[in-house]
Formats: structure tokens, C-alpha cells, sequence
């Protein structure tokens, strides 16, 4: 566009909106990363520098999604780990009940300070997370989101669990982490979801995950190496993928820990 | 369902305009860190923008007058802006700065009623705020929003059961929050209008524009399911002190101030707090009582700047009459910051107390829903034998019961 | 990290003469096992209540990596967990 027809924008842009108020028309633009936005760390420099902000956001949600072995199941227990360490505690919703405590203790989480919750069903998962969001944990992970699907749990409720979750965090230090497999399509495919459930609306950070090689030592597979890609982030201008490397023993690389 | 949204444009600006009538009429800007925060309608026709440079800003509107914002004293005035809602209704929910909602559904019996109270809380905000606003009421939350934009300052408009969509239909596009580039895609389409985006297929929405674009087609057909979000009140910290016999006013200044802030100070620092606003309210002999309030310069637990700061309004507030009770509150809660920012900005936390969060939830859910990890064999060939997962509640409290 | 399940799933599994795996039927779909990236057994608490298993670490070709043990008293197949 030329100055004449960027001067011609402004005016239609100002006389719209002094007919209907300055927000008549909405930007999408990122606003400018505050240098103190409290954060956690994810424990990798390079995913970090990535965030713009030096770690995953608190008082906000966050979604890790990706196909199985992608590394978004080590990633969580990574920032809890860091998290712990800044003497912050930590819940775990585990609607799966598959969580792996000897991973756990590998990616050198405090087992004994991590609460973990083992809902009935999905309905109370959310229900829990959401007062567990207003409670001053600094991470709290949401294991994982496909579980929801097949729980018959109406639109509605599913909006407003997630409308009082993203509220109360709002208050509260807590960096909230969603899980979610991708069994369908490209990450974010909407079939990935249980209908209703506008995670997207709500994330201000949304990083996929995808194993590109696995790692082997002597035939036997050891770990892969992992791409992080920044779907969306409310607080920086989108950064290139970064590579992480898992190894099964709990040591993941990365310039991290 | 029946929402009235109160909207006061320009929130911060009107407020420096009500303290500083001389300031009615001219381009304000108000200034955070050098960046334009709020800027008043004249500084906007002028092409200030919120988020510009200040001096960019000064450069387009060069008559602007510029005043440093004050957080705390806007927040301060937008809770009295829910409190007025909040007499209405108990259920009030706050957007941003100068834009709330309440629930008046059951508060009327009628259309006619509506007005009546919607006439009630505009001369109760221009009591108790000193502000003038726009009100909407509609059958839900996006389309109250828009009838109160669309209205003049100080003015209703209120809309008919059933008529959200026939409103909005002729309405531009611009009003709905769309992305800049679905705007482009839509009028690549001949779309200007939200009659005109509500009357395309559901599903080739959802399929152009995805779970978001459907949402927002549901919201130009005037269908919006989102509830109320209750709001919550900011923690504060507060200490109360009683008199009898009533004291007068230097007696006050001796006894109460020092000890109040001490109290408040203790809470802030075990909770690992810091307040930026001091309130305090002295109650008369005579049943009157008057408040004053400071924001301080920067977050602060110091018990010498908030005893200072109590003193300071203890002396504005200054009268003959004996006092009976002083309160002191202290708002603008944060967390306590790190002094070596060279090491990041992750802060010592408060210890939360566990035990004491999941219990009404164990009480609630059940305790078989909460788990903590216990080491038993980290070496154990079997998987099963390394770790276990045992009840959360029973375990600490056992743990608790052991230490006593 | 890896889901682990409180109680091991029991699953079908086709094996070969040798008892290693070849193909396993497990959440309504058959994968085909088409590595074997470690085996290991285990035969411990014999003075107990015995445990004798035989743990494989395989690769499946829907690009799972998972661990299934062949319980050797019982000859039952399970599936120990998957690597996510």
C-alpha cells in the first residue's frame, strides 16, 4: 500500500470509529512483551529465548499438543521440575490415570510435593482444575484434553469450565498447562477436541510438538529428537521451530538441564 | 436472560477529566512507560492510537495534554463502578476498564421497568463516580455490548426480547471481533454487513474460518451463550482499630496509625505480599465517617512507608470530632518481586499450604481423588515396586499428626 | 515420558517360535511389532509370590514404542506402557 492509500485507511478507520467507538474495529496486534511477565521456565535456553519470555506464562493457559512420543508428556514434567526448584508447588489432573511416576521422579519432579488428582470423570477434572487454578499452585497440567471426548459433556458446560478456568487464572500465579494427543489431523484439528471445548480461544501460548528421529545406542532406542513449533503466542512475535532431544533415562537435551 | 452492559469509553482519560474539569474539550493523553494507555475522542480524531509512542502522539495531536497514569486510582473507581452494578444485581461481571456487566433478568417486572432502572444506575454512577456512561440491555452479553456502543454518551438503549438479530443485521462487520484478515476475506466475498455474515451456511463458516469464525457467526445472529462471570474482588489486607472512650485527632496520630500499618505490614510479609494503595477510614462520634486514600510510588511491605502513609492521611482527614474506629486498608496486592533481577524474574513464592487447598475438594470429590508420589524402590527391576501413589489428605495429615 | 497403567492391560499377541512378538492386537487395532529394540527378563521375588517375565522394548508401525512383558508363569501378554 502507498501513503495515499494508507492515509485514505486512516480516515476511513477514524471516521468508523467516531461513529462507533475507538474499538469498531479490532487489531490483532501482539502487544509489546512486558520485560516482567512472570514466567516458568521450561529448563531449554533455546525454547525459551523461543517464548519471547523466558518460559511458559503464569496466570495463563498454555497448550502442548502433539501425536504420541512427541515430548509434550516430558515438557510438563520439565517446567514442573522447574517450577519446584523456584519453590512453587504443582498439581497434576490425570483423568487417564496413566501418569508414569518413575518418569516423573527422572525428569527430577519432587514426587512428594506434586499433587496429583485422579478425577472420576471429565466433568470433575475440569471442575477440580478450575479451583485448583485460583489456588496459587505456580503449575498446574490438565493430562490431557482428547480424554474429554466421548464423556458426553454439553457445549455449554465445556465453555464455561473454560471461561471460569481462564478468569480465575487471571488472579493467580499459576501457569496452566493443557495436554492434548493429536489423533486427527494437523495439530489444532478441531476432531481432536470434544465439541465446545475452544481451548484456542483461551491459549496464550500454543507450542506442537512432533518427534522427528528417534535416538538409538548400541540397536536399542534411547530417545528422539524432538521439533517445538509456536502455533500462537499472545506475548511475542512468532519464533522459528527449536529441537529438543528426550532420552528415556530422564536426561532431555536441548541446552536445558 | 437479560444483560445490561455499562460502558464508560475512555475510562482512565474521563477520570483525569473529572478530577481536572479544566481538561473538558481538549485532546488528553494518558501516558504508561512512554506509551499512549487511553487517549480522549479529540486526540483519537487526531490519529492518536493506544500503544503508540508518546511522542509520536504528541507529534500528531501537539495541543494533547499528557498526565501520567495512575493504575491503582482507575481500578479503585472501577470497583465503585461495580459496586453500583452490583446493588442491582449480585451478579456482575467486569471487562475492561469502563466496561461491566450485570444480570438484570427477574430484577423487573417489564420492558418499561428496565428503563426505569437503567435510568436508576446512570444517576447512581454520576452520584457515587462522578462519570456518565452508556448502557445496553439485550438478551445476552455480545449484543448488550454492541447497543451500548451504538448509543450516545449518558444515554440507554435498551432492545426488545427477540429482536438481538434484526438489530444487528445492518450493523458493519467491524463490530464483531474478527481478525483483520477475516474482514479482508469477508469483503473478498461482498460481505459488509453482520445480516450478511449471519445469513451464511453455519458450515462453510465453521470450515473457512474454523471453531472461532463459528462462534463469532453465532454471535452476529445474535446468539451468545457465554454466562456471567461473577467478578472477584481484589484481596486486600485490612486492620481495624475500635475506641472507647472516641479519640481526637492527635491522639490518633500517636497511638493508631503506627500500630495499624504494623498489623497490615505482618500479613503482607507472611503472605509474601506487597500493596501499592492505602486506605483509611475514620468513623466518627457523630455515626459520619470519611476515607482517604494514597497509591504509593512502588509495591512496598516497609512497615515505615505505610505508617508513613497513614500518617500523611490521618493529617488530611484532620477534624475536631473524636474518633471511634480507624481502618486501614492496603490494596494493589502483588506478589513481592526479587531484588536481583539479573537472575530472572522468578520469584520466591508464598508456600501454599497444600493440605489446606485439597481438603474442601477431598470433602467435595471424594479423597480417593488425590494422590502425592512416594520413592519405594527407585532400583527395583519391576516398575510396579519403584514408586506408589498414595492418598493425598491421609498421608499429610499423618505426616502432620507425627510432628505434633 | 511414558503412560503407564495402574494395572498392565492384558493384550493379544502374535509370536514366533523364539516367544518374541511379532504383531499385537491392543485398543481394537492390530500393530505390527517392527522392532525389537530391547528384551530383558526378570525373575525375581521367587520366595514370595514369583514373578517371572520376559520385557520387550518394540517399535510398532503406527511409530508407537511401547513395553510388553511376556508373563512366563501365566503365559499371558501385557502391555506395560507406551512412550508418549
Amino acid at each position: 500500500m502507498n501513503r495515499r492509500q494508507y492515509r485514505k485507511l486512516d480516515f476511513v478507520v477514524a471516521s468508523l470509529q467516531r461513529r462507533f467507538g475507538p474499538r469498531a474495529i479490532y487489531r490483532y496486534e501482539q502487544p509489546s512483551t512486558p520485560t516482567l511477565l512472570p514466567h516458568i521456565p521450561t529448563g531449554f535456553g533455546e525454547l525459551d529465548q523461543a517464548l519471547g519470555i523466558g518460559g511458559i506464562p503464569q496466570g495463563q493457559i498454555t497448550e502442548l499438543l502433539g501425536p504420541a512420543t512427541s515430548g509434550k508428556v516430558t515438557l510438563a514434567p520439565k517446567v514442573i521440575a522447574q517450577a519446584q526448584r523456584a519453590g512453587h508447588q504443582a498439581a497434576w489432573v490425570d483423568l487417564g490415570w496413566m501418569l508414569d511416576a518413575d518418569y516423573l521422579h527422572r525428569c527430577q519432579v519432587n514426587l512428594k510435593e506434586l499433587l496429583v488428582v485422579r478425577p472420576h470423570n471429565g466433568q470433575e477434572a475440569l471442575a477440580i482444575a478450575a479451583s485448583l487454578a485460583a489456588g496459587e499452585l505456580g503449575v498446574l497440567v490438565f493430562d490431557e484434553v482428547t480424554s474429554l471426548k466421548g464423556q458426553n459433556l454439553s457445549p455449554v458446560f465445556l465453555e464455561g469450565a473454560l471461561a471460569q478456568i481462564h478468569h480465575r487464572l487471571a488472579h493467580s500465579p499459576c501457569a496452566m498447562i493443557f495436554l492434548t494427543t493429536t489423533y486427527f489431523g494437523p495439530p489444532g484439528d478441531a476432531a481432536n477436541y470434544p465439541p465446545g471445548f475452544s481451548l484456542d480461544h483461551y491459549t496464550a501460548l500454543r507450542l506442537a510438538l512432533k518427534r522427528e528421529k528417534w535416538i538409538r545406542q548400541h540397536g536399542d532406542v534411547r530417545g528422539y529428537q524432538a521439533i517445538v513449533t509456536v502455533l500462537k503466542n499472545r506475548w511475542a512475535p512468532p519464533a522459528g521451530p527449536v529441537q529438543i532431544e528426550i532420552t528415556f533415562d530422564g536426561t532431555v537435551r536441548g541446552n536445558g538441564l | 436472560m437479560r444483560i445490561l452492559c455499562l460502558l464508560i469509553p475512555h475510562f482512565p482519560a474521563s477520570l483525569e477529566r473529572r478530577d481536572e474539569p479544566g481538561l473538558d474539550g481538549q485532546p488528553v493523553v494518558i501516558a504508561q512507560e512512554g506509551k499512549v494507555l487511553d487517549c480522549s475522542p479529540e486526540a483519537l480524531d487526531q490519529g492518536v492510537r493506544e500503544g503508540m509512542k508518546v511522542g509520536r502522539a504528541e507529534r500528531l495531536c501537539p495541543e494533547a495534554v499528557v498526565r501520567t497514569a495512575h493504575i491503582a486510582r482507575y481500578e479503585g473507581a472501577f470497583e465503585r463502578v461495580i459496586e453500583v452494578l452490583a446493588g442491582v444485581s449480585p451478579v456482575v461481571e467486569a471487562g475492561k476498564w469502563g466496561e461491566a456487566y450485570t444480570d438484570i433478568s427477574g430484577q423487573t417486572s417489564g420492558f418499561d421497568d428496565e428503563v426505569i432502572l437503567c435510568q436508576q444506575v446512570g444517576r447512581k454512577l454520576k452520584q457515587e463516580v462522578g462519570l456518565t456512561g452508556m448502557m445496553g440491555v439485550a438478551g445476552n452479553k455480545f449484543t448488550s455490548y454492541v447497543a451500548a456502543w451504538i448509543i450516545r454518551q449518558g444515554r440507554a438503549l435498551l432492545l426488545r426480547p427477540g429482536t438481538e438479530r434484526e438489530f444487528l443485521a445492518p450493523l458493519p462487520l467491524e463490530l464483531l471481533p474478527l481478525s483483520e484478515e477475516m474482514i479482508k476475506e469477508l469483503r473478498l466475498l461482498g460481505i459488509r454487513s453482520m445480516g450478511q455474515f449471519a445469513r451464511l451456511p453455519a458450515g462453510a463458516v465453521l470450515d473457512r474460518f474454523g471453531p472461532q469464525g463459528r462462534r463469532i457467526h453465532q454471535l452476529a445472529q445474535g446468539r451468545d451463550e457465554r454466562p456471567l462471570l461473577p467478578y472477584q474482588r481484589p484481596p486486600v489486607v485490612e486492620a481495624t482499630r475500635q475506641f472507647e472512650p472516641p479519640l481526637g485527632m492527635n491522639e490518633i496520630l500517636v497511638r493508631a496509625g503506627g500500630k495499624l500499618a504494623h498489623t497490615c505490614c505482618q500479613r503482607l510479609r507472611k503472605r509474601g505480599l506487597s500493596c501499592q494503595e492505602v486506605h483509611l477510614t475514620l468513623s466518627f462520634e457523630d455515626g459520619s465517617s470519611h476515607s482517604a486514600q494514597q497509591t504509593l510510588s512502588g509495591p512496598t511491605a516497609d512497615r515505615l512507608l505505610v505508617e508513613a502513609s497513614a500518617r500523611e492521611l490521618l493529617t488530611r482527614l484532620s477534624c475536631a470530632d473524636r474518633v471511634t474506629e480507624a481502618r486501614l486498608v492496603l490494596g494493589g496486592l502483588q506478589a513481592q518481586e526479587g531484588k536481583q533481577l539479573t537472575l530472572g524474574v522468578i520469584t520466591r513464592p508464598a508456600k501454599v499450604d497444600l493440605v489446606r487447598l485439597v481438603r474442601p475438594l477431598a470433602a467435595r470429590f471424594g479423597a480417593d481423588s488425590f494422590y502425592g508420589g512416594r520413592v519405594l524402590d527407585s532400583s527395583s527391576p519391576l516398575a510396579e515396586l519403584r514408586f506408589a501413589w498414595q492418598p493425598w489428605v491421609e498421608e499429610r495429615e499423618k505426616v502432620d499428626s507425627s510432628v505434633e | 515420558m511414558t503412560r503407564v497403567w495402574s494395572e498392565p492391560v492384558v493384550i493379544e499377541v502374535e509370536a514366533d517360535e523364539g516367544a518374541q512378538p511379532l504383531a499385537l492386537q491392543w485398543a481394537h487395532h492390530s500393530h505390527q511389532v517392527t522392532q525389537i529394540a530391547n528384551r530383558w527378563r526378570v525373575h525375581t521375588l521367587w520366595w514370595r509370590e514369583e514373578i517371572w517375565r520376559e520385557y520387550f522394548k518394540t517399535l510398532v508401525d503406527s511409530q508407537l514404542l511401547c513395553t510388553l512383558y511376556h508373563d512366563l508363569l501365566t503365559d499371558h501378554w501385557y502391555l506395560e506402557r507406551v512412550y508418549d
